[in-house]
């Protein structure tokens, strides 16, 4: 009976060392690699990265951005709704779209304005100091002064789940646009689409 | 007699497995009307399973109406025929994954950093055409580089 306990306990201890040795450390990953995980509810970095490339490129390509006079067009980062059942932060998009924007070197963007507000306060609060005492009112930045945007990025993610037997699957669907504020009319639109695909083993999750 | 019925259900198996492995037929017009501007290229290969698969075709550029030069790689796909269908379908190249990453040049030789500078997965079928295209991050790119490796999760 004790030979019998003794076993049971070796076997599991060396079960369980066996299955400690399964892990992995944590480590770094290389962001512009393959090397990230895969899920099939969730957009992982590779597929904002594939996304914000196709967004930029057919952006790029249009030649929207361009203007006819020396001005560099000012973009306002409006809102991308986010019509998932996942929280996803749809910053991941617009400011890989707006980094190469900028670089780019055909256009701007202005941190005063965007769609849940200004995404920099400061631009505002400058110019209330005329009101302070504390400070040289000839020091301080005039009203109407601030560039308006002339674009505005704005875009909607959907999601659509579908389960079949074991399998199932996710479809991510991103529209983005970029209206001319002028006139209401968008003048760039671009749709990227992930679909993901699952199979749950016969045991286990 | 063994011998001959092993050869036989090695061969059912073959062709077999080829029957999972679609290929792709095309058809386009004869009489091009398009005008692009080839691009004489410069290889190097040190993956020779990846360039015996997909052969480089001819690239094409263009400055589109920013100042952003455009490029266009093409390539197919070669792997056609029963036994390469066989092989791919043995090593799961069906369809053929690979990865790929523009890298933009300026006058000078120097990479220029793109927030977009990423290896992007692609897939192609045996038989295929497939476009890698890229438009330059600004107007002072004059040159690129396209790396191709094979899919994988490195």
């Amino acid at each position: 009976m004790k030979l019998r306990l003794l076993l049971t306990a070796v076997t599991v201890g060396a079960a369980a060392f066996v299955l400690s040795g399964c892990g992995t450390e944590a480590h770094r990953i290389d962001t512009s690699s393959n090397q990230g995980l895969t899920t099939v509810d969730d957009i992982n970095f590779k597929d904002w990265q594939i996304a914000g490339e196709k967004c930029v490129k057919t952006m790029l390509d249009s030649g929207v951005l361009k203007r006819k006079d020396d001005r560099k067009t000012v973009i306002m980062i409006s809102t991308v709704k986010n019509s998932t059942n996942e929280h996803v932060n749809t910053r991941l998009l617009t400011d890989r779209i707006r980094l190469a924007i900028l670089r780019s070197g055909q256009a701007v963007t202005t941190t005063a304005v965007s769609g849940s507000g200004p995404e920099d306060n400061a631009s505002r609060q400058v110019r209330e100091l005329s009101n302070d005492k504390m400070f040289n009112k000839s020091t301080v930045v005039k009203q109407g002064t601030a560039i308006a945007p002339d674009v505005s990025l704005a875009g909607e993610i959907v999601q659509q789940k579908t389960k079949s037997g074991r399998s199932y699957e996710s479809y991510f669907f991103i529209h983005m646009t970029l209206t001319d504020l002028k006139t209401g009319l968008a003048v760039w639109e671009d749709n990227v689409e992930i679909a993901k695909q699952a199979k749950k083993p016969w045991f286990g999750w | 007699m063994k011998m001959i019925s092993l050869a036989g259900i090695c061969l059912a198996a073959g062709i077999a497995l080829c029957g999972c492995q679609n290929t792709v037929n095309t058809v386009e017009n004869k009489n091009k009307e398009m005008q692009p501007q080839e691009v004489i290229s410069k290889k190097v290969s040190t993956d020779s399973f990846l360039r015996d698969r997909l052969k480089i075709v001819r690239i094409d550029k263009k400055v589109n109406e920013a100042g952003l030069m455009k490029v266009q790689v093409t390539a197919v796909n070669v792997r056609t025929g029963f036994f390469h269908e066989l092989w791919s379908s043995l090593s799961g190249g069906k369809p053929y994954k690979l990865l790929y990453k523009f890298t933009w040049l300026d006058k000078d030789g120097m990479a220029v950093p793109t927030p977009s500078a990423n290896w992007l997965p692609m897939s192609v079928i045996p038989g295929d055409d497939v476009y890698f295209q890229a438009v330059a991050p600004n107007a002072n790119c004059k040159d690129f580089k396209l790396s191709l490796r094979e899919y994988d999760k490195d």
